[in-house]
């Protein structure tokens, strides 16, 4: 098992070595580079910025220099735009009272995932002990509606519900198109005036209310999955033929769903676990945009738009590495519950 | 009782009755092709019959998008004094009844001085019926011919207050109805287009590397395997940001359906593969071989149509995922680009300015419907085309 381990390990290094060249190249040819509004104004200036910021190099060289300087320093570069390193930039920024964009996207996306796991496993038990029932039916239905939503449209849709039709905003500012007060509660992470405030009780709970519709658009999606994945799996254990004996030999159904058929359908289920990280975090990427939360994911964002090319490099490898030990794990697990695999 | 001796052999067979001197009884077997049993089989998933139709009246209503709307998705709409008709609520409830004639009021604009919020209201001093197969603005039918007939709207000169804006108007007074229609050819098209080409790209790859294995095999895979590494939508918006500025539209329109081919074809290619792996050494590919047939005779005429069910299967369910992707990109202006339009560009409007948007402008929310509406009924019919071919899967729908 360890020897599986260790080479596994071994092996993501010349993957990640091939995607860091690929994720390099697609950032150093987007059109127009982070100097190129400055060309309009000012050609010395934009000269000075092409200089310091060594975007005119050869690509070969830049893109030398930049794995040299994460595998000697881990010096992933820095912002163009607010001149410090990319790692500060990318998952340190913040302070003890806002929070910092890494742990804003460990907390956000791995809550989502605690969440829908909690309940949609046991909805999916739920289903499939009630298979082909109108309950069935309405559990399957809503698995479908949450694999059909574009998490964008469900955002937006929540923030409407939320703003405008119930008013349970918390957030009011001046709008200067109406003149009226618009309230807008539920995106961020806070209140504005909680925001730099120190933590206490009442922060505490804001942070709570603006969290569930970030946790709701994150998870739709898995949970969906997750929940059809639980009721076939259950399903197929269910019609095993010791599941049969069990029955037969007068067992409650209790004890033959809890202690027979659902530790054997969960052991797939655990070594799945891995996979969905990834899509996780693919979810936070878009609920970041809509809801404004400050994690990892705006700050890409952000720098998409800027062109601040060390910053998308650094946000796309981040992303991969996230997606490279999800599958690590995945197959890990995999391998740890099913005595089956081969450890070639 | 019978006694354990009886009740463990087998039966004796029965003592066969001396045959009948009169015709022989006509042996009547209802023969059913694959195709058949596979149909019928799909039937009896009812989610997914309905849903089949819903897809199929949606794909009916996009595909003649610019004929049954009643408006083109490009123009802009304005009144006589040149002031465009923008942000126009939808008219659904304006439709009024003279006995069974439907007709509308003419618009007329308001302002709310205490909240400075504009809006539109009903001019109920004049009538405009509303007729089907009224003259309007002319449009490519079906990209053949030009023609300017409408199924249904006012039929009103393009200045006058009569309009016909049933799911409102954007900021340039262009009709959303007429937009979200149109729109749906691209985010459906793209959907169908990119998993199409993929797919052909998928079952080319994850052939050769299922059915020659060892060298091209670990090639192939490695690729897979690196495309599978990276995270797909961050990739996709730093993939589109990479695209030259200055395209125009339809070229951009290509750009992104090969981007979303970039991360479509590695799960397609690694279904083919399985297949073609497990089909390799059963009998009838081992017979094909040792008969001395071709390589690609065996391939095509042997291997895919033996698995062609199960890959469309993959290939019907990894469309909602282009489709919802595509949207995304749209949405967040990294996708396709005016005046082509698309369900998720539409809703993309919401963004200048969010906050005013949302709220005093929610129609803008609309195409958002289409889009789940339309992935809904592919995911249905998907898993009611897998539990047809497949019947042996204990899938989420009912085959009791």
């Amino acid at each position: 098992m360890l020897g599986y381990v260790l080479r596994r390990l071994l092996y993501t290094i010349p993957l990640l070595l091939v995607i860091s060249g690929i994720v390099f190249l697609i950032t150093a040819i987007q059109p127009g580079n982070f100097c190129t509004p400055l060309r309009l104004q000012d050609e010395a200036q934009y000269q000075r910025c092409v200089e310091s910021t060594g975007i005119d190099q050869p690509l070969p060289l830049r893109y030398g220099m930049w794995l040299w300087g994460i595998i000697t320093r881990l010096d992933f570069g820095y912002s163009f735009q607010n001149q410090q390193s990319v790692i500060e930039q990318l998952f340190t920024s913040g302070n003890w009272q806002s929070g910092t964009p890494l742990l804003w996207t460990i907390v956000i996306s791995f809550g989502a995932m605690i969440l829908t796991w909690l309940l949609a496993v046991p909805l999916g038990i739920y289903a499939a002990t009630r298979r082909g029932s109108w309950r069935d039916y309405i559990v399957n239905f809503m698995g479908f509606v949450g694999l059909s939503i574009p998490s964008f449209f469900l955002a937006i849709a929540l923030l409407w519900l939320l703003v405008v039709v119930f008013q349970v905003g918390q957030h009011c500012w001046q709008s200067t198109q109406v003149g009226n007060t618009i309230c807008l509660g539920v995106s961020g992470l806070f209140d504005g005036n909680l925001v730099s405030a120190p933590w206490s009780w009442e922060k505490s709970f804001n942070l709570l209310w603006h969290l569930w519709p970030a946790m709701l658009v994150i998870g739709a999606a898995n949970f969906a999955a997750i929940m059809r994945y639980m009721r076939s799996e259950l399903l197929t254990v269910l019609s095993e033929p010791y599941i049969q004996t069990a029955r037969a030999k007068g067992l409650s159904e209790r004890v033959v769903l809890y202690k027979h058929a659902l530790k054997n359908a969960l052991n797939p289920m655990i070594s799945m676990f891995g996979y969905w990280i990834p899509s996780m975090f693919e979810g936070t990427l878009v609920a970041a945009m809509i809801l404004q939360l400050p994690t990892v994911e705006r700050v890409y964002w952000t720098a998409l738009r800027q062109g601040d090319q060390y910053v998308i490099m650094a946000g796309l490898l981040f992303f991969s590495v996230v997606l490279i030990l999800g599958n690590l794990l995945a197959d890990l697990l995999l391998a740890w519950v099913n005595p089956k695999i081969r450890y070639q | 009782m019978k006694s354990m001796r009886e009740l463990l052999l087998p039966q004796a067979p029965v003592e066969q009755q001396p045959e009948s001197v009169s015709e022989p009884e006509p042996i009547v077997t209802a023969v059913h092709s694959q195709r058949q049993l596979v149909w019928a089989r799909f039937r009896r998933h009812r989610a997914g019959f309905v849903f089949g139709i819903v897809l199929l009246v949606l794909v009916l209503l996009v595909l003649f998008g610019e004929f049954l709307s009643p408006y083109t998705a490009t123009n802009f709409h304005a009144d006589s004094q040149d002031l465009a008709y923008d942000y126009i609520p939808p008219m659904i409830g304006w439709i009024h009844f003279d006995g069974l004639r439907p007709f509308v009021y003419g618009l007329q604009r308001t302002y709310n001085p205490l909240t400075g919020v504009k809006g539109y209201a009903e001019d109920t001093s004049q009538k405009y019926y509303l007729r089907f197969f009224v003259q309007g603005e002319p449009y490519q039918f079906l990209g053949l011919f030009r023609t300017d007939l409408h199924f249904f709207g006012a039929g009103q000169p393009s200045a006058s207050p009569g309009q016909l804006f049933l799911f409102g108007t954007d900021r340039f007074g262009r009709d959303l109805l007429s937009r979200t229609l149109i729109g749906g050819q691209i985010s459906l098209g793209i959907g169908v287009l990119v998993v199409g080409i993929s797919f052909a790209f998928g079952i080319l790859l994850g052939g050769l590397s299922g059915y020659y294995g060892s060298g091209v095999d670990t090639l192939i895979q490695r690729t897979v395997e690196v495309a599978m590494s990276l995270p797909r939508l961050a990739l996709l918006l730093a993939l589109s940001a990479a695209l030259p500025t200055e395209l125009p539209a339809s070229t951009r329109f290509w750009g992104i359906a090969l981007i979303l081919m970039l991360v479509a074809w590695a799960p397609l290619a690694r279904v083919v593969r399985g297949q073609f792996l497990a089909l390799r050494e059963e009998g009838f590919v081992q017979a094909a071989r040792a008969l001395g047939f071709s390589d690609m005779r065996i391939i095509f005429k042997h291997i895919v149509p033996n698995t062609f069910s199960y890959l469309i299967v993959s290939a019907t369910l990894s469309v909602p995922s282009v489709i919802l992707l595509e949207s995304v990109l749209s949405y967040f202006g990294f996708g396709i680009q005016e005046p082509l339009v698309s369900w998720g560009l539409l809703m993309g409007d919401l963004q200048q300015n969010f906050q005013y948007q949302i709220q005093f402008h929610p129609w803008l929310l609309i195409p958002g419907f289409f889009i789940f509406v339309g992935v809904l009924s592919i995911n249905y019919v998907g898993d009611a085309l897998r539990d047809a071919v497949d019947p042996f899967t204990v899938t989420t729908s009912e085959r009791s």
